[in-house]
């Protein structure tokens, strides 16, 4: 009776840790690609909830599937008219084929890394290709307010100086130029925007 | 071994070890405990909790005592979604429970261009709840940051379009509502699970180096406020009293001519009168013009000697007069 309990005992533990290892959990905001020995395997997983897989051979590997932040350091870079402005750019993207993006990418250190590069680039390209003010002003042909009581004695102040383009329309060059390059990645990009 | 074997040591050479059953029980109890306080949790009043079986989303449980499935199948998330979340930008108050409250970099975030490439330095706060607990966990990661940016990008916008006057002075009511429909719409867009309700501007200041030129220029106003003041005070002190003396003095003036005037027409009259009375009798008045101005003229010469042509010794009658003469 007791070896039998021993025995019992013994295989239940055991039935018990090979269950644990053959389940895992895709949590909310998450997808998971399974590889077997490296290689992946299947579709990936981005229902959340209890999932199997073959245990020991088979790896989870998460990515996020929320919406991210790309948040570059502020950085100088020279406009048309040559000045120098620091450029604070942040973008919104999110994996959108995650098989691709795992074989080019594999974590989210290096999207980044590569977010870094492309975006970084074509902020500079568009800053450089306009002028100050466009990067500044967004609307084109907005009347000031003014102060009635405050009689203007220098043109330089109270004067909207006009432009062409405007903000909106530089960050969405940056978009357009750097979107499909992030798509070989399965990356998809949302929104770049400067701060 | 049972229970009796171990309640009697001295029976045979056995080593003492409790029987099975007592530390499976005792196992069993400890786990048990530890198991019911696992599945209790409570909601604060203030937040909702969202769980999580096996990861996947079931369900959003109200404030109370509420139970879960413990052994790490069951997860729960508590979000404070009654509560007035606020961040700062540009500034920030000690002592915040809310991490994402306090800005990184205060002093990069508040330097703005305005429209008219004049600087200023823009500190502000942004009021928000959380309005989909689901959105806000799942949808994105990181929302509050992603809330800090999109406060950052939409007020440098708003700012960059409008003069440093509206920014410093007028335009600060219109600058809030402007941002907060803007935050409101790309909050929407990112899908956040935020909702904003305010967006309030704090101080809002020129560059420090500009600000000394500013207290001056309103110094200067004062002052010149101050002397037109004081010039207006003088003036009407001293024009009035200016006026006075000039009445004062033409009415002198016109009093005095008045006055010569009739003198004069007074000696005319006189004169006439006179010239009358000697045109009626001039050899009589001549007569006597002559003895008054005789009368007059003669006390007033020293003696004259009158000598005939033909008389010889002049010294003697010369002396004579000698004393008396000279003197009137």
């Amino acid at each position: 009776m007791k070896t039998f309990m021993g025995i019992f005992g013994g295989f239940f533990a055991v039935g018990l840790l090979c269950l644990l290892a053959c389940m895992y959990t895709v949590n909310e905001g998450e997808q998971v690609i399974l590889t077997q020995f490296g290689k992946p395997i299947g579709k990936p997983v981005i229902e959340p909830g209890l999932k199997f897989k073959v245990p020991l051979i088979q790896m989870v590997n998460r990515m996020e599937s929320r919406i991210l932040e790309w948040d570059a350091s502020p950085t100088d870079m020279p406009t048309k008219d040559k000045l120098y402005i620091s450029v604070d750019t942040f973008a919104r993207w999110r994996i959108v084929d995650p098989m691709q993006y795992f074989l080019r990418l594999r974590d989210e250190r290096s999207a980044q890394s590569r977010l870094d590069d492309i975006l970084g680039s074509e902020t500079r390209t568009a800053v450089a290709k306009h002028e100050l003010i466009e990067i500044i002003r967004s609307t084109k042909d907005r009347k000031p307010l003014k102060d009635e009581s405050i009689v203007v004695t220098n043109q330089v102040v109270g004067v909207l100086v006009p432009i062409i383009k405007g903000r909106q329309a530089v960050e969405e060059e940056i978009f357009k130029a750097a979107a499909p390059k992030l798509g070989v990645f399965g990356v998809e990009l949302l929104d770049v925007r400067f701060k | 071994m049972d229970y009796a074997e171990w309640q009697h040591p001295n029976h045979g050479n056995r080593i003492k070890i409790p029987p099975v059953s007592r530390i499976v029980s005792i196992i069993l109890g400890i786990l048990m405990l530890w198991t019911l306080l696992a599945s209790v949790y409570t909601v604060p009043s203030d937040s909702v909790g969202v769980v999580l079986r096996f990861g996947r989303y079931v369900k959003e449980v109200q404030p109370g005592l509420r139970f879960k499935i413990p052994w790490g199948i069951d997860h729960v998330t508590i979000l404070p979604v009654r509560r007035q979340l606020k961040q700062e930008y540009g500034f920030g108050t000690s002592g915040a429970s809310n991490p994402s409250q306090h800005p990184l970099d205060l002093s990069r975030e508040k330097r703005m261009v305005t429209g008219d490439l004049n600087a200023a330095l823009v500190e502000w706060i942004v009021q928000y709840r959380i309005a989909n607990p689901v959105n806000f966990l799942f949808k994105v990661r990181n929302a509050e940051i992603t809330l800090r940016a999109v406060s950052e990008s939409i007020m440098r916008e708003v700012i960059g379009d409008r003069t440093v006057d509206e920014v410093l002075t007028i335009g600060r009511q219109e600058i809030e509502s402007e941002a907060l429909v803007k935050m409101q719409k790309l909050a929407a867009k990112y899908d956040v699970g935020v909702s904003i309700d305010q967006v309030q501007l704090k101080n809002v200041n020129p560059p420090e180096p500009v600000q000394e030129s500013f207290n001056e220029v309103n110094q200067a106003q004062q002052e010149k406020e101050k002397l037109i003041n004081d010039a207006r005070r003088e003036y009407n002190k001293s024009i009035p009293l200016a006026e006075g003396t000039k009445d004062q003095n033409i009415q002198e003036a016109e009093g005095y001519r008045l006055k010569r005037i009739n003198e004069a027409q007074g000696d005319i009259s006189r004169f006439n009168a006179v010239l009358a009375e000697y045109l009626k009798a001039p050899e009589v008045t001549k007569r006597r013009i002559y003895l008054e101005t005789m009368q007059e003229v003669l006390p007033v010469i020293r003696s004259k000697t009158v000598i005939d042509e033909n008389a010889r010794s002049v010294l003697p009658l010369l002396q004579l007069g000698g004393e008396k003469g000279g003197k009137p």
